[in-house]
């Protein structure tokens, strides 16, 4: 049974069962709710491990591999805090020791952004660690148990990273398989230092200085030692496959046996990407499409991947990556693929062409991989195209462009020939059939909204669908509008991650959003769709009046759930208006989710509860009209109330604790 | 070391035993005038740190002086820079989170570099260094004790919220005992945050600054005098705002002067301000203010949900309490020299 958890706190549970036994941490958005769930465990007992709370991230790295000679050790960090662990990190890696990172990414700045890309990947890649990337949380949680193993193997004895996207990983609730203790033990066993610091019999020495002649061996041996990976990374796969059912390799392929055409990436972001390639794929009229998903970065399987691209007989090969390597030719991926191909397979190497997305939280979204499907669908007819990264989402510089007024007139002299070759061919752009249901949050951050959508997954979960919710947000404090989204997927067993933006329902948690000036309600609102608004003074015409929404457009309902809130002395009107929700979309059955909520609400919990009722009972699409005026809520912190008693709180994490971020 | 020296008399005066003369006694009126910190910032309601930032620019403003602000990430610097500027005509310089002290020696080394070069006058500029607690206690703390080290003029402020509040409110080395944190929650087996904090006045003075003062935006007077003193004082001048944070203190946003009145009351927040004369290597202790009343640190833990676990704790409460007076121990010498025994005036009667 799946539990609702989210990517940080998939990497809390990898730690966990990974049974680390020292835990140095430092915050740092977007990877510290990972520290926080273990803090939790620890005050409560529930962890068995020592955590010091650091005082810099150059610190709790100094931290893990102090305490890595004898004990097996770990820590979370993201961004400008894995760039101030660097300093340190070689001294893992040439020191041997099998520490453990996970690492939110997240832009490294200037200008400062604390939401996502590979940048701080990419800044240790010279720092000898194993680097991992996971595609969401469950991928987190089962790539750091194994690199634990991977990094812990007698060949090996390096350090690692495992690497998830910033907020549409880390932030992301879904459902995760948490392994059972007595496998993970079985798995991993437990640490067996070789030159522990803590042995009278046998005192050894760290970070003595090397000359020339010494030092120069010890690197060949420290990069042979890495060249061991991909074959241990292999058979640790493997083996988790047997016992876990979840396999892995250094790479994942998605889409057709033989293609021509690949889009090669890293992480999160293949989300989209699987949608869009599993939509291609076997489609008329257009080549073999396949999505090539990098887990092993560091050391990079540059003859397995060339292999597998000679074998499906790829023609060209567009790498999407979400950072830059200043002054080189292609940023770090593409440029490890282009080596890899051009070494391995020569003149057969497929053309390699480099996409730049997804920097600072840039949304890497569907419509971005039928454009690159497209450019590899041109560089394999042979069309020209640039040696040098394309961007995504850049209105000046834009992939295919027809003519001058399209572009920046500098850039039109540059590439203006290529682009005039290039075509954009609409087959690669039907839209991508409505596989899941979508609902979309409009509220205010200390609102609550996310601890419920986080309920609802968990309730949906239950019901035997599979769910996700992804809150958008950043450095919003209490008051400012943030969106959460939620997505569902009955169509059985295979996991969708990737939103079409086209809402079921919208709701608002606050009638001023009405009239937002930044926020358009309507907007991916598809026709008929439902908008659920918490209001008691505004009737269901009056809002489509201020909508200008017609009947057909969409179906207003209304719920006085600060109203409801109040009347039971709650703080937060969430409750209200998940119960409101189950009334206006009722894919989740709201019988079964309210068993779920009487176990796993928070505090105080029969209040909780009514209110849910009350929400679902008072929801109409008439014109309510209320008397009353809406006296709105003070937004209270009641931070213990939110913390569900005994251990459920890994089950409906306290997501009101994630809502600051720097 | 140093040797202490108190000043007998008790409270807040724009007299500096470093400079010939008062500074403006801006407090009440001159200040209101002037314009602090611009529209826009994106603080939550009741944030403490807006209102105490807005108050050392107000003070700075008085001085005629054009301010270069070199301010560490957190709170103040991610509500006020968001894709704009509040910060008026201050000139800002945002340069990291562990590196504020260094930003600001890179910026006082900047204007005596001009100053070289016959470019600018010192005397024209103000550096102003600020960062939160985290800022400043943890990961800052080697560059500000080495800015202190070097003896540059500058004033440094730190907005002390007593944890990490830009990250969603972790556990710092300023963070009081006890106190729930997302790092340092109260659990089962570990009820809080088990240290006590250390105190930046005691630090930046062993690292040998000119001046140190502890304030908070609710007595304005004594806080805008102190910036004042601070910008005139030759050398580093440190001055820490007790700075009220109802997302981080789980507190109610209306409540930011009863908190901070209670954390003047039961001295669980001590105003007072310290001088160095380096001829005679002796640090001159004032104490500003003195709670009317006897209160136990209980109901400081009142208002603040942060505190809802250790106050079921007497022995938790009664360890707080401990800290409360070890700490205010320091001040016998100036309360009995005012016949003020126990430690509070309502002893006297
Ligand atoms: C090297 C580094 N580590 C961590 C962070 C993340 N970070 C930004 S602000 C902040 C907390 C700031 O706390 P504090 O200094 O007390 O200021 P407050 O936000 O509480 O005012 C942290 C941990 C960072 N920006 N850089
Ligand atoms: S979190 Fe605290 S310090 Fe930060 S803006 Fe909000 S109230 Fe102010
Ligand atoms: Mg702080």
């Amino acid at each position: 049974m799946a539990t609702v958890l989210s990517g940080n706190g998939a990497a809390a549970w990898g730690f966990r069962l990974s049974r680390v036994q020292c835990y140095p941490y430092y915050p740092i958005t977007p990877s510290t709710a990972c520290s926080q769930q273990i803090s939790r465990w620890v005050n409560d007992g529930a962890m068995n491990t020592v955590t010091i709370n650091a005082e810099s991230e150059h610190s709790a790295a100094s931290q893990i591999i102090a305490a890595g000679k004898d004990v097996r050790s770990g820590t979370a960090t993201s961004s400008k805090g894995l760039l101030y662990m660097i300093e340190v990190l070689e001294n893992a890696a040439g020191g041997s020791i099998p520490c453990g990172l996970f690492i939110g990414n997240r832009a490294t700045g200037a200008p400062i952004n604390i939401w996502a890309d590979n940048s701080d990947a990419y800044a240790m890649r010279d720092s000898g660690l194993i680097q991992l990337f996971a595609a969401d949380g469950q991928e987190a949680l089962d790539n750091i148990i194994q690199g634990y193993r991977i990094a812990e193997d007698l060949g090996v004895r390096l350090p690692f990273a495992v690497n998830l996207r910033g907020f549409t990983g880390t932030h992301a609730y879904e459902g995760v398989e948490i392994p059972q203790e007595i496998d993970v033990d079985r798995y991993l066993p437990p640490f067996a230092p070789l030159n522990p610091l803590f042995a009278p019999e046998k005192p050894v020495t760290y970070g003595a200085m090397l000359s020339a002649t010494f030092y120069r061996r010890h690197k060949r041996n420290q990069m042979a030692a890495m060249s061991n990976v991909a074959e241990v990374a292999l058979k640790a796969g493997r083996e988790f496959g047997e016992i876990f059912g979840r396999p892995y390799g250094l790479f994942e392929w998605v889409g057709d046996e033989k293609a021509e055409l690949v889009v090669a990436l890293m992480g999160e972001s293949a989300s989209p990407g699987d949608a869009v390639t599993r939509h291609l794929q076997g489609k008329r009229g257009i080549p073999g499409v396949a999505l090539l998903k990098i887990r092993l970065f560091s050391p990079f399987p540059a003859r397995e991947i060339a292999q597998a691209l000679a074998k499906a007989g790829t023609k060209a090969l567009v790498v999407f990556e979400e950072g830059l390597h200043h002054g080189a030719v292609f940023p770090p991926l593409a440029q490890r693929i282009a080596t890899a191909t051009h070494l391995h397979l020569g003149t057969d190497a497929p053309k390699v062409a480099s996409v730049i997305g997804g920097l600072g939280g840039s949304e890497v979204r569907q419509d971005h991989f039928q454009q690159m499907f497209n450019l590899a669908d041109n560089i394999a007819e042979g069309r020209p195209y640039r040696t040098e990264p394309y961007w995504l989402d850049i209105a000046e510089d834009p992939i295919f462009a027809e003519s001058e007024k399209e572009a920046a007139p500098q850039l039109w002299k540059r590439w203006g020939e290529v682009w005039k070759k290039q075509a954009r061919k609409e087959k690669y752009f039907d839209p991508l059939p409505k596989n899941t249901e979508e609902i979309r949050i409009y509220s205010r951050a200390g609102q609550g909204a996310i601890t419920s959508a986080v309920g609802f997954t968990g309730a949906g979960i239950e019901s035997g669908l599979q769910l996700l919710t992804v809150p958008a947000f950043g450095s919003e404090r209490r008051g400012a509008i943030i969106t959460t989204d939620t997505l569902v997927n009955d169509r059985g067993k295979r996991k969708i991650r990737s939103f079409n933006r086209a809402w079921d329902v919208v709701i608002l948690y606050d009638d001023t959003i009405l009239s937002s000036p930044e926020h358009n309600v309507l907007e991916g609102l598809k026709e008929g769709g439902v908008l659920l608004v918490n209001t008691s003074r505004l009737r269901v015409t009056k809002i489509r009046e201020i909508l200008s929404a017609s009947e057909s457009r969409l179906r207003v309902f209304t719920v006085p759930a600060s109203e409801i809130a109040q009347g039971l002395g709650l703080s937060h009107l969430n409750m209200a208006m998940l119960g409101a929700l189950h009334r206006v979309y009722e894919k989740v059955p709201f019988e079964k989710a309210f068993g779920y909520y009487e176990k796993h609400v928070p505090r105080p919990r029969e209040s909780s509860l009514e209110a849910i009722q009350q929400g679902h009972a008072q929801t109409t699409d008439r014109e309510a009209v209320r008397a009353k005026k809406e006296r709105r809520l003070v937004v209270s912190g009641d931070f213990l109330d939110w913390r569900p008693e005994d251990h459920s709180y890994d089950l409906w994490p306290t997501a009101l604790e994630e809502i600051q971020l720097g | 070391m140093y040797n202490i020296l108190y000043n007998r008399h008790i409270g807040t005066t724009p007299h500096s035993f470093l400079l010939p003369d008062p500074v403006l006694d801006v407090g009440e009126y001159g200040a209101i005038l002037t314009t602090g910190l611009s529209s826009g910032h994106q603080g939550c309601t009741g944030c403490g740190m807006v209102s105490g930032t807005n108050q050392v620019l107000k003070a700075l403003k008085l001085t005629g002086k054009h301010v270069v602000a070199s301010i560490g990430t957190g709170c103040n610097e991610v509500i006020t820079t968001q894709n704009t500027s509040c910060w008026g005509n201050v000139s800002v310089d945002h340069n990291n989170f562990p590196n504020t002290g260094a930003t600001l020696s890179g910026n006082v080394a900047a204007l005596r570099a001009l100053a070289r070069a016959g470019a600018a006058s010192p005397d024209a500029f103000i550096n102003l260094g600020m960062a939160g607690d985290g800022g400043t206690y943890d990961i800052g703390l080697q560059a500000l004790l080495a800015w202190i080290a070097r003896g540059e003029d500058g004033i440094y402020v730190c907005l002390n919220n007593q944890a990490y509040m830009n990250t969603g409110v972790q556990g710092s080395g300023a963070t009081p005992y006890g106190t729930h944190t997302s790092t340092t929650p109260f659990g089962k087996l570990i009820r809080g945050n088990q240290r006590t904090p250390q105190y930046l006045p005691d630090l930046a003075l062993a690292a040998g600054a000119s001046y140190v003062a502890t304030a908070c935006p609710v007595q304005h007077r004594d806080l805008m005098i102190k910036v004042q003193k601070a910008a005139a004082i030759e050398g580093p001048c440190v001055v820490e705002i007790y700075s009220v944070c109802p997302e981080g203190w789980k507190s109610e946003t209306d409540v930011f002067h009863e908190i901070t009145e209670w954390a003047l009351q039961t001295r669980s927040w001590i105003l007072y301000e310290a001088e160095r004369d380096r001829k005679t290597n002796t640090v001159l202790f004032t104490l500003n203010h003195v709670p009317e009343k006897h209160v136990g640190v209980a109901d400081y833990l009142k208002l603040q949900e942060r505190f809802a676990g250790m106050r079921e704790f007497p022995e938790m409460v009664e360890r707080a309490q401990e800290v409360i007076e070890s700490r205010w121990s320091f001040w016998q010498p100036v309360l009995q020299a005012n016949g003020i025994q126990g430690g509070d005036k309502a002893h006297e009667l």
